[in-house]
């Protein structure tokens, strides 16, 4: 339709959340799913994930250690932080936040410190608890965005399943990577293997594979959030012009979509490629890189359209 | 007697330390409370909702509104309170031009105050929405949480900003400076609930009023009338347009020759209005530069 109307002069805004935000929301994601997939093994007695459990374990606390720096950065009172020890408002997801922020890390730490001891009863309850509140930890970020409802691209109720989603994605591929990489080079260093026993080939695969049942679930939550953005309200539809034809279409559509999940989703179902350790950490890393390009587009692209 | 005397003096002496330090105790609690349970010898009876009509009829687009908050509030270089969105509608033969007051709107149920994690954001009961700078730790989440773009980041407090309804003037029986100054009586201030007395509560009972996005649910207490919905609306589809509204800095005012020299290059070509714009955008990128 031609344009009715045009803009011959606004106030300019700034895109207030920006970089730091989108490694945030990658960070959390990571720590949640490395955390739950650590749970399979040692809460679901899965027993042969235990030794990429323990690596899943041990990045959780890790990640999520870096994870709120970049907050802290982003803050424009960084010395203020501490009022949000003490000052709570339950309405605001960001609240929400800062007190999962503080109890999912420390959960984490007891659940690796008992997985150290291997106190199997322990280990199980803090799973337990670990398991909604990394959930949580995650989750609550979709919220954030979502409850922001003056932004189309982000009120959406998929938004927080969405995060989930491909958080699993992010940290099984990342997981995968480091897995490859200690049984590459460092397979004989005696003081890692102390900690960490190896990693099986069948299980490499086998993560490549859920790997790939993750990207499936997260192409169809991206494609239902898409093809709903693009037939409803004018908002919505602007956005999701902005995602397909606009300045993030390359980003959304080739780093996140075509890269980073149907190319792995296909080389991963291959039955010769998918067992090389060479194809199975390109295709990590492609992944890697196509979730991050779509916490950057969920981010900038959601503030890029003028509300008024 | 003088011992008596003595022992009483004593006494209010004692008595009057310890009211002294109690006081001082409860004010030092008392900045812990949010600001809106600390008292305000402002706060007034429940019977005043401060609101505003604006008649976009009468406003000949003379941008004094945004000059006279920038001189009441002391608004920084290259941020804006309230603003004029200037609109050209229609193809050639039939164009029209015109132009919407933004501001604040005030809402009944605003989300800037429900997002933010620290109730810096809060409510008085006249309705005013404001921002205790404070307590505000400048998360920004008020600022992409709004549905009307209404707040900054002030770049020199570093907190969150956003129209006040010029507070202090009200308090003191004044009218905001942006009312006080409209030349053509487009911006219309008062209270709500005051049927009797005040224009605003008036026009909105006989009057079609508009208010903006009414279905983000907010109740926005900023009335328009011959509001035109395809104004409001105007050109959220060209992304090139876009680029000018969104100055790609978060923290800090920096704009380089080779950016105003970008928006230029994208400027060329396009309708003879542009070329306000681009005087407009010059002028106002300027004045960040010299900051």
């Amino acid at each position: 339709m031609e344009e009715l109307s045009r803009v011959i002069y606004n106030a300019p805004h700034d895109i207030y959340l920006a970089t730091p935000i989108a490694v945030y929301f990658f960070l959390t994601g990571i720590s949640a799913a490395s955390f739950i997939i650590s749970t399979l093994a040692y809460v679901f007695g899965i027993e042969r994930f235990k030794a990429a459990g323990k690596i899943g374990a041990v990045m959780a606390p890790i990640v999520l250690s870096i994870a709120p720096l970049f907050l802290l950065y982003d803050m424009l009172q960084t010395s203020r932080f501490v009022h949000l020890m003490y000052m709570f408002n339950f309405r605001s997801p960001v609240s929400w936040g800062s007190v999962l922020l503080t109890l999912y890390p420390i959960n984490c730490l007891f659940y690796l410190y008992y997985i150290y001891k291997q106190n199997q009863p322990k280990i199980k309850f803090y799973g337990y608890v670990g398991i909604p509140l990394a959930i949580a930890v995650h989750g609550y970020t979709g919220f954030i965005l979502a409850l922001a409802k003056g932004i189309a691209l982000w009120n959406t109720p998929l938004m927080p399943i969405y995060f989930l989603v491909s958080a699993m994605v992010s940290g099984t591929a990342l997981l995968i990577i480091l897995a490859i990489v200690k049984e590459t080079f460092f397979e004989n260093n005696a003081a890692i293997n102390r900690f960490f026993p190896k990693v099986e080939k069948e299980v490499i695969w086998e993560l490549g594979r859920l790997l790939a049942v993750f990207i499936a679930v997260d192409l169809f939550v991206a494609f239902s959030d898409v093809v709903m953005l693009y037939y409803t309200t004018p908002e919505n539809s602007i956005v999701a012009k902005l995602i397909l034809e606009g300045p993030f279409s390359n980003m959304f559509l080739i780093m996140e979509i075509a890269l980073g999940m149907v190319l792995p989703f296909i080389v991963l179902l291959i039955p010769g490629l998918n067992k090389s350790y060479t194809v199975l950490t390109v295709m990590s890393v492609l992944v890697l890189v196509g979730i991050w390009a779509m916490r950057y587009v969920t981010v900038v692209a959601g503030q890029y359209v003028p509300l008024m | 007697m003088s011992q008596n005397d003595k022992h009483s003096r004593r006494e209010i002496l004692t008595k009057g330390l310890t009211l002294g330090a109690l006081t001082l105790g409860s004010l030092s609690f008392v900045q812990f409370l949010p600001a809106s349970l600390q008292s305000h010898e402002t706060q007034k009876s429940k019977k005043v909702r401060y609101g505003m009509v604006i008649d976009l009829k009468k406003c000949i687009g003379c941008y004094v509104c945004m000059i006279a908050c920038k001189q009441e509030n002391n608004v920084p270089m290259g941020y804006y309170r309230t603003w004029m969105k200037d609109v050209e509608r229609g193809k050639y033969p039939q164009v029209k031009r015109g132009i919407i007051s933004m501001l604040c709107n005030h809402c009944e149920d605003p989300i800037c105050n429900r997002n933010c994690p620290v109730k810096a954001t809060y409510q008085r009961p006249d309705g005013i929405v404001l921002v205790d700078y404070d307590r505000c730790i400048g998360c920004k989440y008020c600022m992409v949480s709004c549905p009307y773009n209404m707040r900054f980041p002030n770049p020199y407090r570093r907190t969150a900003d956003k129209c006040t309804f010029c507070a202090h003037r009200v308090d003191r029986g004044l009218k905001p400076a942006c009312v006080e100054a409209c030349i053509g009586k487009s911006r219309m201030f008062g209270n709500l609930l005051d049927p009797a007395a005040s224009e605003v509560s008036q026009l909105i009972a006989s009057q079609p009023v508009h208010v903006l996005k009414p279905e983000q649910n907010t109740k926005p207490q900023v009335y328009f009338l011959h509001l035109d919905y395809l104004m409001v609306e105007a050109n959220k589809t060209d992304f090139k347009y876009m680029k000018y509204f969104r100055r790609r800095v978060s923290q800090e005012m920096e704009v380089t020759e080779a950016q105003v020299k970008d928006n230029y290059e994208v400027l060329e070509g396009k309708c003879g209005a542009d070329r306000t714009y681009a005087y407009k955008l010059k002028d106002n990128i300027n004045k960040v530069g010299s900051l």
